[in-house]
């Protein structure tokens, strides 16, 4: 099915990549990484102008490998998970930052709600990307008097900030007899930027992060370009490990902080290490707007999505339970640091 | 009637030897007393911390990570102080500064420490035994404003089963407390779950400044 190929964690835009340890196209063995191909297949040829060719292919594809930065080696220890995390980009490298620091999260478990509709999460939802506490030291003040740092978030490069396989969608009312023309695959996508990361929030009756989100929706007969949400009207998921505070009919219902670990670095930079295990997050207040952009003449299947999910719904009926949840967390006080901090940790 | 005079003068003579072998509990003496009289009601005991030592609130049960503070007190109103064997009631009042914390990663300072719904009731029992209680209103604890790297952490203790004890010693006149058990009530994770206090006090002394001892 063509939404086999949706389930890769590319996002649209970007270039497709054999996946890991499958034959390459010639079929001679696998492919262990992204690479380029310039040999041929079958036997050796020769005649001059191939010769010429493979001559100018091999010399063009050595200075470009020679001209690409070396690839840096994958953070271990606290900060495993951290390679991805936009450590050149511009906002990160401003020298006014207070603090900047790495995130990678990973929820293996969980469910989404809309209307009547449970959902569960079958595969792992990886979030990741870059922080910094700006100058101006924004902070949120909890009940209990605890001023937290608010950061700012910058997303992962090549598209990989929100990590998701497509979850199959049954349609209320219709047995679900041919995946994707009797149910929907939704993959869930990104519809903004990240904001108001507050790692102390775990623990306390407030959101952790906000998560801008908008479901892609795949059907034989929806089109390319059906979803619920948009960039200018997103699905906001704003989960706590705490307890929620929902409008009716929704009820309270209480996350779980999981177990909290902070570990100095190990070779003695001022980076911090924080990690959070078996965590599960909640929120229970978000709207979810209407279906946009659905039907093979893109518009024409809206309302009947709407119909069948019951959209918009309310904030109220709708819940999301990110569980089982393993989050790792660098924060320091430099770029410099940070970044020494990591490689020193792949060593 | 010879033989019930001999067993009279043998039973007064056991009785004799019993009663010079227990405790100094002399007639009309009282649970506090200070140079040889009984502490006045109404008058206030206090003590600094022992010379050279620190009030710890550590994460562990005889730990060395946790919070340290090189000034505290302890003083205390006294409401009954009744004729021995018996108990001595107390509004107790405690105080800590001057801290810092060691060994918690991510910990940078102390912003504040607040004990709260002060004063404490409190007894002092003749075999030494002093224990400080609280209510359900107003329960013994303590609010911890501490400084991290992702920003000012509150955290607010409770003492396990709402009680502390400590033990009085006539020999230096002191109090001490020794890993007092204290769980998280409030705060963000990053808040420890458990606090363990430990403190030392003397000379407990009255308000003229006369050594306390407990009989």
């Amino acid at each position: 099915m063509a939404f086999a190929m949706i389930s890769m964690v590319y996002e649209a835009g970007s270039q497709y990549h054999p996946p890991l340890n499958s034959p390459d196209r010639c079929g001679n063995g696998r492919v262990d990484a992204p690479t380029i191909i310039i040999k041929e297949c079958g036997a050796m040829v020769a005649s001059p102008f191939k010769r010429a060719l493979i001559t100018l292919m091999a010399t063009t594809t050595a200075l470009v490998v020679a001209a690409a930065p070396a690839q840096a080696a994958e953070p271990g220890g606290a900060y495993t998970g951290l390679g991805d995390c936009p450590l050149t980009s511009t906002v990160m490298k401003d020298a006014t930052n207070l603090q900047v620091g790495c995130v990678y999260s990973v929820t293996n478990g969980g469910s989404v709600t809309i209307g009547d509709n449970v959902v569960p999460f079958e595969d792992p939802i990886t979030v990741q990307f870059g922080v910094y506490w700006p100058a101006s030291a924004p902070v949120r003040t909890f009940p209990d008097g605890t001023e937290a740092n608010v950061y700012s978030t910058v997303p992962a490069a090549n598209g990989k900030t929100l990590i998701a396989e497509p979850l199959e969608v049954e349609i209320p009312g219709i047995e679900n007899i041919i995946p994707g023309v009797t149910s929907v695959f939704a993959k869930v996508e990104l519809a903004g930027d990240i904001t108001d990361f507050v790692p102390l929030a775990t623990g306390e009756n407030t959101p952790v992060f906000v998560l801008p989100v908008k479901l892609h929706l795949y059907n034989a007969f929806f089109g390319g370009s059906c979803y619920i949400g948009s960039n200018s009207n997103p699905i906001k998921f704003s989960p706590t490990t705490g307890t929620t505070s929902p409008p009716a009919p929704n009820t309270p219902v209480t996350g779980d902080s999981g177990e909290l670990s902070i570990v100095a670095d190990p070779n003695g930079y001022q980076t911090l290490g924080v990690g959070f295990s078996g965590a599960t997050l909640v929120d229970n207040a978000y709207a979810v707007p209407k279906a946009n952009g659905c039907g093979l003449i893109p518009g024409t299947l809206d309302a009947l999505i709407n119909l069948a999910f019951g959209l918009p719904s309310a904030a109220g009926k709708n819940a999301v339970e990110f569980g089982d949840n393993d989050t790792t967390f660098a924060i320091s006080p430099s770029l410099d640091d940070l970044q020494q901090a990591l490689a020193a940790s792949a060593n | 009637m010879r033989s019930r005079i001999t067993a009279a003068a043998i039973a007064g003579t056991a009785l004799a030897a019993i009663l010079g072998a227990a405790p100094a509990y002399a007639d009309d003496v009282a649970v506090l007393t200070a140079d040889g009289a009984a502490v006045a009601v109404g008058d206030t005991i206090a003590a600094p911390l022992a010379t050279g030592t620190n009030a710890a609130f550590a994460t562990t049960a005889g730990g060395t990570s946790g919070m340290f503070c090189a000034a505290s007190s302890i003083s205390s109103l006294v409401n009954d102080n009744p004729v021995s064997p018996g108990s001595a009631s107390l509004s107790s009042t405690l105080t800590l500064g001057t801290c810092t914390v060691t060994g918690i990663t991510g910990v940078t300072g102390v912003n504040s420490v607040t004990v709260n719904n002060l004063p404490y009731a409190t007894t002092t029992a003749s075999d030494g035994t002093v224990t400080v209680a609280g209510t359900d209103a107003a329960p013994i604890s303590a609010t911890l404003v501490l400084k991290t790297l992702l920003g000012s952490v509150t955290c607010v203790f409770v003492a396990n089963n709402n009680a502390i004890s400590a033990v009085a010693d006539n020999t230096d006149n002191s109090i001490t407390f020794t890993d007092q058990q204290f769980n998280k009530s409030t705060g963000p994770a990053a808040c420890v779950a458990n606090g363990f206090f430990t403190a030392k006090y003397t000379p407990v002394t009255t308000s003229a400044g006369s050594a306390v001892s407990v009989n």
